[in-house]
């Protein structure tokens, strides 16, 4: 019997360890970061000159953007509802972003001609950084 | 034949009775949402996340939108240069009590911030105000900045732009300028800075501060002066015809009738000004 029940402990044991990694492994990596869906909430007067894609965002001078931003998962696991994104700009001479009383929608202004990044961070981690360009209004 | 103008007297008073009333009504209904004509103004703006109100406010007499406060109105259009105060009035809630905001522009370069609620228009086309608590934004608006393209002037309370002025020797009157935006041709908001003259010292004087949008002008002798109003780079001039002949009507751009009499904001403020409508015998000079 103690045989056995040395025999069944080992297997039980590693049973429980492996459960353990993969229920660990899970809650770390459910969603991976794949990108940042941005879309326009409203588009201000004469928005001819915004554009708004996760690679690139353009704002001409003295314009205000009200933009949602979600998190883009590119594994199986997708962002709960309740994850976190904070945009920050890194030069606050070129652009700032705020965020507003709505979960994801934030306002981007348009402060000085130049470029420079936004960054992304999900749940307090960078994980992206977007150029902005706020070039002069076309004319 | 005595009846015969005595009849003429009746077929023209029947229909100039009605015109009198319809004018009388029209005049006081420009001076109750004027001095700008600003009959179709929009009342004060709502933000555009729909959270509360923005308001504007003048900053001084040099606005042609003053007085702001009665007319509840927000401009379209904001002159390049002027000064110009903004306020917002959050919608309160249960949940949300309303709470004191700062207001930030999107763009120093293009709006500047200079006291509080306070801004200058530094550049033409569009630029956001934000409506900022301590920890987000509430809410926004796109002002609309242009230049001044042309200057019109006015008698102070009647909306049409003059091209003549007739006055009668000593009489006074006030005028005043008003900025014409580029591109959407509405009046321009803001605080400006005027300068007045007169071509001739001896036929036409200046009574009031010459730097404000508003002055007293005083005819002095018979003859012709220009009056010459200046803002930034954009210059206005009227003839004013001093004639002691009654039949010297003002002429503006579109029709308009001598001054009303008697209302509030009276132009004739002179005690001795003999009224437009007065006839020659009863001149007091």
């Amino acid at each position: 019997m103690i045989a056995t029940t040395h025999r069944n402990g080992p297997r039980s044991w590693s049973a429980l360890i492996f459960a353990t990694l993969v229920s660990l492994s899970a809650t770390a990596c459910g969603a991976e970061y794949g990108g940042l869906d941005l879309s326009l909430s409203q588009l201000p007067p004469d928005g001819s000159g915004v554009l708004l894609t996760q690679e690139r965002i353009r704002i001409p001078l003295g314009l205000a953007v009200s933009v949602k931003a979600l998190p883009r998962s590119r594994s199986v696991e997708q962002y709960e509802d309740n994850v976190e994104i904070r945009l920050q700009a890194e030069d606050l001479g070129v652009a700032t972003v705020y965020p507003t009383s709505k979960p994801f929608h934030f306002i981007i202004t348009a402060g000085g001609v130049g470029q420079s990044w936004i960054h992304v961070f999900v749940d307090r981690e960078q994980v992206d950084r977007i150029p902005i360009e706020v070039p002069n209004p076309p004319r | 034949m005595k009846a015969r103008p005595h009849h003429h007297r009746h077929r023209f008073a029947a229909p100039a009775l009605p015109l009198v009333a319809l004018a009388l009504f029209a005049s006081l209904g420009l001076s109750a949402c004027m001095e700008a004509g600003l009959a179709s103004a929009p009342l004060n703006q709502v933000g555009e996340r729909g959270e509360g109100r923005f308001v504007y406010q003048c900053v001084n007499e040099n606005d042609a939108m003053f007085p702001c406060e009665q007319q509840d109105y927000f401009p379209d259009t904001i002159a390049l240069g002027s000064r110009l105060q903004l306020r917002y009035r959050p919608y309160a809630s249960a949940d949300a009590p309303a709470a004191e905001l700062t207001l930030r522009s999107a763009s120093p370069q293009k709006l500047e911030f200079i006291a509080p609620r306070q801004f200058i228009a530094h550049r033409s086309g569009y630029v956001a105000v934000l409506a900022v608590d301590s920890i987000e934004a509430r809410d926004l608006l796109h002002l609309y900045i242009q230049p001044v393209e042309r200057l019109a002037i006015r008698y102070v309370d009647v909306a049409t732009d003059l091209d003549v002025i007739a006055m009668e020797p000593g009489q006074v009157r006030q005028v005043l300028a008003i900025p014409y935006a580029a591109k959407t041709q509405q009046i321009a908001a803001g605080s400006l800075e005027y300068n007045w003259s007169s071509s001739s010292d001896k036929i036409l004087q200046l009574r009031s501060n010459p730097k404000q949008r508003r002055i007293e002008i005083i005819a002095h002798a018979e003859g012709t002066a220009l009056l010459t109003v200046v803002q930034g780079a954009i210059e206005r001039s009227i003839e004013v015809k001093v004639s002691s002949k009654k039949e010297s009507t003002d002429k503006g751009s579109s029709k308009s009738g001598p001054m009303p009499e008697g209302k509030p904001g009276l132009v004739d403020t002179h005690p001795t000004t003999p009224s437009l409508h007065a006839a020659p015998g009863d001149h007091p000079l």
